[in-house]
């Protein structure tokens, strides 16, 4: 039999002794999870790096390649098939043609506007086809914004360049003689009109009697832009007599 | 409660000399229970020492909803069982302790002071496993049928059972020796 201090003491080494090995257990468990982690890391890293390693060629670097090889007709003639497939791409000359924004035109000579998206932070092109637009554009900047709709900053009012005689002189010199002697002495209505694109107009309205003749004018340039209405006097308005075939005549009576 | 677990707790509370406390109550009486089993003082110390490991290594797994005396002798009886199905599937193992005959006389001498006790012990290891068992927690250990049952997993209509069959096995133990010459 073991004495009192042998039996504490074997106590006291034999829990030394399973404390220690599961150190070493918990030791050799933390060493297996660090190598299944990293094996685990590696497999979602190769790939990645294999990706990396071996680039995409593009077609200008595949068509290098095959020239550089000296004794590869096949290679011409796949360049000569590759080639036939390469579109020239356009090339925006950066001249400026003026106006707020940065305007430029292509190659073909249209406008072309050149447009600095802040939120997407790369520029964008804008083609303008017509030739109302394309003015507009060449003081209004026109684009897209990120979702493709278009996006106009309109530019600042003409309205208040001319005087009202100004306005009233361009607008008669639009009439005709005749027009001028019909509304002689009224008081024309003047009305602007701005559209959504930024363009700016005037709007004379003559008033006398049954005629009203209504004159556009640019607001910027007073150019005349279009004309509605007309002189109506009685007799236009009157309607005209039933117009029949005449009746056989044959002895011309 | 007894003793046992207010040294339990200060041991808890990280007094060391509190186990020493455990120690001394209980250790005798758990190497001569596992005894019982096993019959190797030897191997029953090793196997109470294994018990006592056990309390250092989880200290918070007693409960006290039993006494201490009632759970140290159930991991002393699992400990015992399993070195006997250790030793049933490997031989060689039971003479890896050789018993002293010296210690076996002094654990008995320890326990047993009384005559009359020494011949109801010596007809109690003729009986089987569970009989001995039994017996032995019940009339040395002073236990309760419900802490017996604790200790042998038993449930306590099961103890009662085995407690009067054990009775009656060592009726007939005891009048056997009896008329032996």
């Amino acid at each position: 039999m073991k004495s009192r201090e042998e039996y504490t003491a074997s106590i006291y080494a034999k829990r030394d002794a399973i404390l220690k090995k599961r150190k070493k257990a918990a030791g050799g468990i933390a060493a297996a999870l660090c190598i299944a982690l990293s094996f685990c890391t590696a497999a979602a890293v190769m790939p990645k790096m294999m990706k990396k390693s071996a680039p995409k060629e593009t077609a200008a670097q595949t068509t290098v390649a095959i020239i550089e090889s000296p004794e590869n007709t096949e290679g011409e003639i796949l360049v000569t098939y590759l080639e036939s497939y390469i579109r020239p791409m356009p090339e925006y000359s950066e001249e400026k043609v003026g106006g707020e924004g940065e305007n430029f035109v292509d190659d073909a000579g249209a406008p072309e506007n050149r447009i600095e998206n802040e939120e997407w932070g790369n520029k964008q092109f804008a083609h303008h086809v017509t030739k109302a637009v394309t003015e507009i554009a060449l003081e209004t900047v026109i684009g897209e914004d990120a979702l493709g709709e278009p996006s106009v900053t309109k530019k600042p009012s003409s309205v208040g360049e001319y005087t009202d005689e100004e306005i009233l002189k361009a607008a008669e010199n639009c009439l005709t003689d005749a027009e001028k002697k019909a509304v002689e002495g009224t008081e024309p209505m003047v009305t602007v009109t701005r559209t959504k694109g930024g363009e700016e107009s005037y709007g004379i309205m003559y008033i006398a009697g049954d005629t009203k003749i209504k004159i556009i004018l640019n607001a910027e340039n007073l150019e005349f832009i279009s004309k509605s209405g007309g002189i109506v006097s009685e007799g236009t308005t009157a309607a005209l007599p039933y117009m029949t075939t005449p009746a056989y005549n044959p002895q011309g009576e | 409660m007894g003793n046992g677990e207010s040294s339990y707790r200060r041991f808890i509370d990280g007094d060391e000399g509190a186990f020493g406390e455990i120690l001394d109550m209980y250790s005798e009486n758990l190497i001569f229970f596992i005894n019982r089993y096993v019959g190797n003082v030897a191997v029953a110390q090793e196997l109470s020492e294994d018990v006592f490991v056990e309390i250092l290594l989880h200290k918070r797994r007693y409960n006290f909803k039993t006494s201490l005396k009632t759970y140290l002798f159930t991991i002393g009886r699992n400990k015992a069982v399993s070195y006997l199905r250790r030793c049933a599937r490997r031989p060689e193992c039971a003479y890896e302790y050789i018993e002293n005959e010296s210690d076996r006389k002094n654990l008995e001498d320890e326990f047993i002071r009384k005559e009359r006790e020494r011949e109801l012990h010596r007809a109690i290891n003729t009986l089987n496993d569970d009989y001995k068992t039994v017996l032995h927690l019940i009339y040395f250990e002073d236990m309760s049928y419900e802490q017996a049952a604790t200790v042998m997993k038993k449930n306590k209509k099961q103890i009662e059972n085995l407690v009067y069959r054990a009775r009656q096995a060592l009726k007939k133990e005891l009048e056997r020796e009896a008329r032996l010459p």
